[in-house]
């Protein structure tokens, strides 16, 4: 009998291991899959709530529609005045998957609770502005709920992703929380004509919390939108 | 109330048929218009160009310059200046007369002597408020015009983005309190007229005690900031909180108070002085 139970707990402990040995040494299974996931994904066009939140910025929610093509172009039209932080809120992990990359499987941990893998990549292609991600992804529906990334040029940021998995068939995003920093702006007051101020000019520039949250709804997925259509956008970027 | 009905229209017909009653507007259209023309050849690189530390961290989506944010640029620079333009008419309305030997005529008439300084009064408030009108139907259907309608990028302490539809409330709500202000320093100028033979005297002596108190409120020492609520040129410039988000209620109905109470107190003042005033020439 207490040879049996030995057998079995040694049986147990192997493949519990092996298991853990498999995560640890096979992150690029799950991320591959994920991308294979993300690769589908064509096109879109959606409706976009957008809501800013920086201490020194005070704008109301916004509506816009943006529309997205694989790789990575992106382009966002609204009726007012909108403000987007220029760097990761057009973060691909797709384009960071398919060049050259390492990944480490670091642990386990609830996101939303939902049981994730942790997975560190690190880009290995030459001068790349990503530095490090790191991904949180539930093996169990295929999803990728969060995203950290510290870059070169922009400091770090952290997208949390939210899924309504009946809203479509892709497992695009309902809601998308986009955490960065950022360093107070100071503008010229003269820009507006307001020079007067009651407030004494704050010491110190620390880099600020800001969040982003972007809300979708009507997804229309695979539609195929001319890569003419980014062209402006791209012409336009060019020259900045 | 009557005759003070008949004598405002008296003094508005006199006040519209001297020339330089008219300066001020010919010079607020024509900035105006200077203004618009200079944004429309360079405003676009002027805001791109002063926006450029923003641009760096955050993309811009939507027309940053329309027709609202010229109208604010109007406001901001030209509210500064139109009490020169006010304190020139509004200084000459008893002094003018009284230099010229048309006030004693005046008096002889059967209206009293309240009546007709409240009918100058009148038509001192009634030329500010005909001034901000006339530079906010300028600025607004020019502005429109030349650049459209759209959100409001305002810079203060902090950045206010406003949505279109939030924009033109705001100026209108705050073309009506600089009426006020404006009516402040016609109040001024207007106590100065009661007080001397000559029209230019009241002029510069408005003039100098705004840009004294301008000057005095920008120092930025303790003593200055102590004193500071009490020019009324600190409560003139309170229209900017309708620019603000949570808005200030409290904040802008107490200047738009302290503001009507120096209306009152200067026309107090110059019917006192009036009604006791001998009128020797």
């Amino acid at each position: 009998m207490i040879k049996t139970i030995s057998k079995l707990s040694f049986l147990f402990l192997v493949f519990l291991n092996f298991t853990t040995w498999a995560q640890i040494a096979e992150p690029k299974f799950l991320l591959d899959s994920i991308n294979t996931k993300l690769n589908k994904v064509n096109d879109y066009s959606a409706d976009v709530k957008i809501k800013l939140n920086v201490s020194f910025i005070k704008i109301p929610v916004k509506e816009a529609k943006v529309f997205y093509k694989k790789p990575d172009k992106i382009k966002m039209k609204s009726t007012g005045f909108a403000l987007l932080p220029k760097k990761g809120v057009n973060f691909s992990l797709t384009t960071l998957l398919n060049k050259s990359y390492t990944s480490v499987w670091i642990k386990k941990e609830l996101v939303n609770g939902a049981n994730c893998d942790v997975i560190k990549i690190i880009p290995l292609v030459e001068d790349p502005d990503i530095l490090l991600a790191t991904v949180w992804i539930d093996r169990k529906n295929q999803l990728l709920l969060k995203v950290g990334a510290n870059t070169k040029s922009n400091g770090s940021f952290l997208i949390d992703f939210i899924y309504n998995l009946k809203s479509n068939v892709f497992d695009l995003p309902e809601k998308l929380n986009f955490t960065f920093e950022v360093n107070k702006m100071s503008l010229p007051m003269g820009i507006t004509g307001d020079f007067d101020s009651d407030k004494a000019p704050e010491k110190g520039n620390k880099p600020q919390k800001a969040t982003l949250s972007l809300f979708y709804s009507n997804y229309l997925v695979n539609k195929g939108i001319p890569d003419s259509f980014f062209a402006e956008e791209t012409k336009s970027s060019k020259k900045k | 109330m009557k005759n003070i009905l008949i004598l405002t229209k008296l003094e508005i017909y006199k006040l519209f048929s001297k020339g330089r009653s008219y300066i001020a507007f010919g010079a607020i259209a024509f900035l105006v218009f200077v203004i618009q023309i200079a944004l429309v050849v360079d405003g676009e690189n002027f805001f791109e160009f002063q926006t450029q530390n923003l641009r760096d961290t955050f993309l811009f989506e939507g027309n940053l310059l329309n027709g609202y944010l010229t109208v604010y640029v109007i406001l901001t620079a030209l509210l500064i200046h139109i009490p020169f333009l006010i304190a020139l008419v509004s200084g000459d309305l008893i002094a003018g007369e009284t230099s010229a030997g048309t006030l004693r005529f005046l008096l002889t008439r059967t209206s009293s002597r309240l009546e007709i300084i409240t009918a100058k009064f009148i038509t001192c408030i009634f030329y500010s408020t005909l001034l901000v009108i006339a530079m906010a139907v300028l600025s607004l259907v020019s502005g429109i015009l030349l650049f459209g309608k759209g959100d409001l990028f305002v810079v203060r302490d902090t950045i206010y983005i406003f949505s279109e539809n939030d924009v033109l409330w705001r100026l209108i709500a705050s073309f009506g309190f600089s009426i006020l202000g404006m009516s402040t320093v016609a109040s001024l100028a207007f106590l100065f007229s009661s007080f001397t033979d000559n029209s230019v005297t009241p002029i510069i002596l408005t003039m100098v005690i705004i840009i004294a108190f301008m000057i005095l409120s920008s120092i930025d020492l303790s003593i200055f900031k102590m004193i500071k609520p009490f020019f009324f040129t600190t409560y003139m410039n309170n229209w900017r909180l309708l620019f603000e988000e949570p808005l200030n209620l409290s904040k802008l109905i107490n200047s738009c108070l302290v503001l009507v109470l120096h209306i009152a107190f200067f026309f107090g003042i110059s019917a006192w002085n009036f009604n006791k005033k001998d009128i020797l020439s």
